[in-house]
């Protein structure tokens, strides 16, 4: 009874919007179309995988996800121990790491695109240039198919990790300080202290934030439509960025639709492979 | 194998709490020595500093024959039991009781061959493969125990490691502590609040208060004959009375002030009556409540004020029938034998033990 307005809201927000979306995916509705409204069945199922354009993006999408999750994720755990400590500023400090995520990502896209401006003038371009001692020539990024897709990598890293980066720091300060006080005395360094007190004790948080990151991953947009508009040749399209392409640019209503009930798929598919990983590796462990 | 020895040892905490203050104290090889006193006392820092988990301000402490003040608590050689035990969560009983061989790096077989034996020993066999979360507190205590045990360190920490126990299994622990001590031989630094614990478990007590060591002796010579009135008060259930007292004009009896008592001197053994006769101003007597017998030598008649009866003895709170105003500030609490109740409000009399006076100077330290 009391969960009836929680159990409307998932109705009215969650699950009406996706059912719509399931239903559209079996039609060919397609806004200012002449032709009828007709269902038909799984045809634009087969036509969206027929699609090189979309494969692309599948494959962008796993290939961003592979890269990222575990790089943001390693980066957040060592920012977060570095910045677990009683020290003077050191709020300061957690404070500038955390800065990137309550920018809007727009914002942070456009600060990226002038960070990889092509010609030697470009920050990244100079930066590369300095630190490889001159042997970088310049390259415009953005405009690169092998390189454009590591930047957009490369810009969500660093808006991201400082989100997580609090998680795991809000983690880190729920471990007992007991259990180091008895590793130390059990002999333990700071190594096997990290190995056999830190990680575990993280266990939970860190299934959290590689399942957020993961499906955080599978619906990249922003950065794409900001920085690339999911070129150059489809080299940085995602799922989500054909979806919306397919159903608001070309008003493939029906096409976008079920562009967005796989990525629902995959993602589902995706978060219940790693709660299953993670509960078998609880039994074990 | 070694003694411990705390040498004109400080602790200042950062934020300026003075925890200890010029304590020294040696523990011999073997030796389980209890600290004991009340909250704060600073018993938990003088563990923490031994235990290296917080650096000393001053002084030294001895491990052996080795100053361990520059010595991580890794290289120490000490094992402690926690008070909330510290077991690590995500590790069976098992691997609990071998992490701190793996950290040294003990083979395998050797390994497990001290984790058997130590699980048979602690009665732990049958719950080897279950997670800490999954027994009861006397099974967690165990194991701390268990893990302490499994190195064979040169000393056993334990910092009120039965504190999260009921009353009946701290009992039985206590002994079964007591036993392995002497078993095992290795030196114990034991911390507890509760006077019982550390009268019947410690070689020897060291009492502190406030920062600073009050006594230290065996458990019998700290109850007959308390260096001062703080460790009187503290250690027995209840404590000795403390009265204010001086001599007669006469110099021919003992009066407790504001008890209304008046002992001849010459009815007390002959150590006490030497001792008063060179007191000259006012100074403290503290009486144990077993010091208290309804027919005794010179008897005052009391009023009862509150009666608790334990069954085999009852503690009885009386106050002097002649302190008419009352106020509860000369109450003395009197241990009588057997059962039978007085009802509050009736009037005894009873009489005490001078072999049981104790004099303490003004300041309360014991005199003589
Ligand atoms: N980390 C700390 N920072 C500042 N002051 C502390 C710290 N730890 C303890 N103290 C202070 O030092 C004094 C001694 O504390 P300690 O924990 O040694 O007492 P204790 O005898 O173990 O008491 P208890 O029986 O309550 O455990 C107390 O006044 C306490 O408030
Ligand atoms: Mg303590």
């Amino acid at each position: 009874m009391i969960s009836m307005p929680a159990l409307l809201g998932l109705l009215a927000f969650v699950v009406a919007p996706f059912l719509l979306a399931v239903v559209l995916g079996f039609s060919n509705l397609r806004l200012g179309s002449p032709l009828p409204l007709e269902w038909v069945g799984f045809e634009q199922y087969r036509r969206i995988f027929a699609d090189p354009s979309f494969t692309r993006a599948l494959f962008n999408n796993l290939l961003f996800a592979l890269v990222v999750v575990p790089l943001q994720t390693a980066l957040a755990l060592v920012l977060a121990l570095l910045l677990n400590r009683r020290l003077r500023g050191i709020a300061l400090f957690r404070t500038l790491f955390f800065m990137p995520v309550v920018f809007p990502l727009s914002l942070v896209a456009v600060v990226w695109i002038l960070i990889f401006a092509p010609g030697p003038n470009g920050t990244m371009n100079a930066f590369l240039e300095l630190v490889s001692l001159g042997a970088w020539t310049p390259h415009d990024f953005l405009r690169d198919t092998r390189l454009a897709l590591p930047a957009i990598m490369l810009t969500s890293l660093w808006q991201g990790a400082g989100f997580q980066m609090v998680i795991v720091l809000a983690g880190l300060q729920a471990i007992p300080a007991e259990l180091y006080e008895a590793a130390m005395i059990d002999g333990a360094g700071r190594w096997q202290q990290f190995w056999h007190v830190t990680l575990p004790q993280l266990r939970n948080t860190m299934i959290f934030v590689v399942l957020v990151t993961t499906i955080l991953a599978f619906r990249l947009f922003d950065q794409v439509q900001i920085m690339t508009q999911g070129g150059p040749h489809d080299a940085t399209t995602t799922v989500m960025f054909e979806a919306v392409e397919a159903a608001f640019t070309r008003q493939q209503v029906a096409r976008g639709a079920a562009m967005s009930v796989v990525l629902f798929v995959v993602v589902l598919l995706i978060s219940w492979l790693q709660r299953r990983l993670a509960r078998q590796e609880r039994e074990v462990a | 194998m070694a003694g411990v020895e705390y040498r004109h040892v400080d602790k200042t905490y950062p934020d300026g709490t003075r925890a200890l203050s010029n304590l020294c104290l040696s523990v011999g090889d073997g030796e389980l020595m209890v600290l004991v006193g009340p909250s704060g006392g600073g018993k938990s820092t003088a563990l923490r500093l031994l235990a290296g988990l917080d650096p000393i301000s001053g002084g030294e402490i001895w491990i052996g024959d080795e100053c361990v003040n520059a010595l991580s608590p890794q290289r120490r050689d000490i094992a402690m039991v926690f008070q909330n035990y510290a077991l690590y969560p995500h590790m069976t009983v098992r691997r609990n009781l071998e992490f701190p061989l793996r950290m040294m790096r003990l083979g395998r077989s050797a390994t497990a061959a001290r984790v058997n034996d130590t699980a048979a020993l602690l009665g732990l066999t049958p719950l080897l493969e279950r997670r800490p979360r999954e027994l009861s507190g006397g099974q967690r205590q165990r194991v701390a125990m268990g893990r302490a045990m499994v190195r064979q360190p040169r000393v056993f920490l334990m910092d009120e490691p039965l504190s999260n126990l009921d009353a009946a299994l701290r009992t039985q622990i206590r002994a079964e502590i007591a036993g392995l001590q002497r078993r095992l031989a290795i030196t114990t630094v034991y911390v507890t609040h509760d006077q019982v614990e550390a009268m019947t478990l410690g070689d020897r007590i060291a009492v502190l208060n406030a920062g600073r060591l009050q006594q230290v002796g065996p458990p019998q010579v700290l109850y007959d004959r308390p260096a001062n009135t703080f460790v009187a008060e503290f250690l027995g259930n209840p404590g000795m009375n403390i009265l204010a007292a001086g001599l007669s004009r006469d110099r021919r009896s003992l009066q407790l002030r504001s008890s209304g008592w008046e002992i001849p001197l010459a009815e007390l053994p002959q150590r006490c009556r030497e001792l008063a006769q060179h007191l000259a101003g006012p100074f403290l007597v503290g009486l144990r409540p077993e010091a208290f017998s309804p027919r005794l030598g010179t008897t005052t008649e009391m009023i009862v004020e509150t009666v608790e009866s334990l069954g085999h003895e009852r503690l009885v709170t009386v106050r002097p029938a002649a302190d008419t105003k009352g106020g509860g500030q000369t109450s003395l609490v009197a241990r009588l034998r057997g059962g039978q109740a007085e009802g509050a409000g009736q009037k005894i009399e009873l009489g005490l033990d001078g072999e049981q006076l104790r004099f303490f100077d003004e300041q309360g330290d014991l005199m003589g």
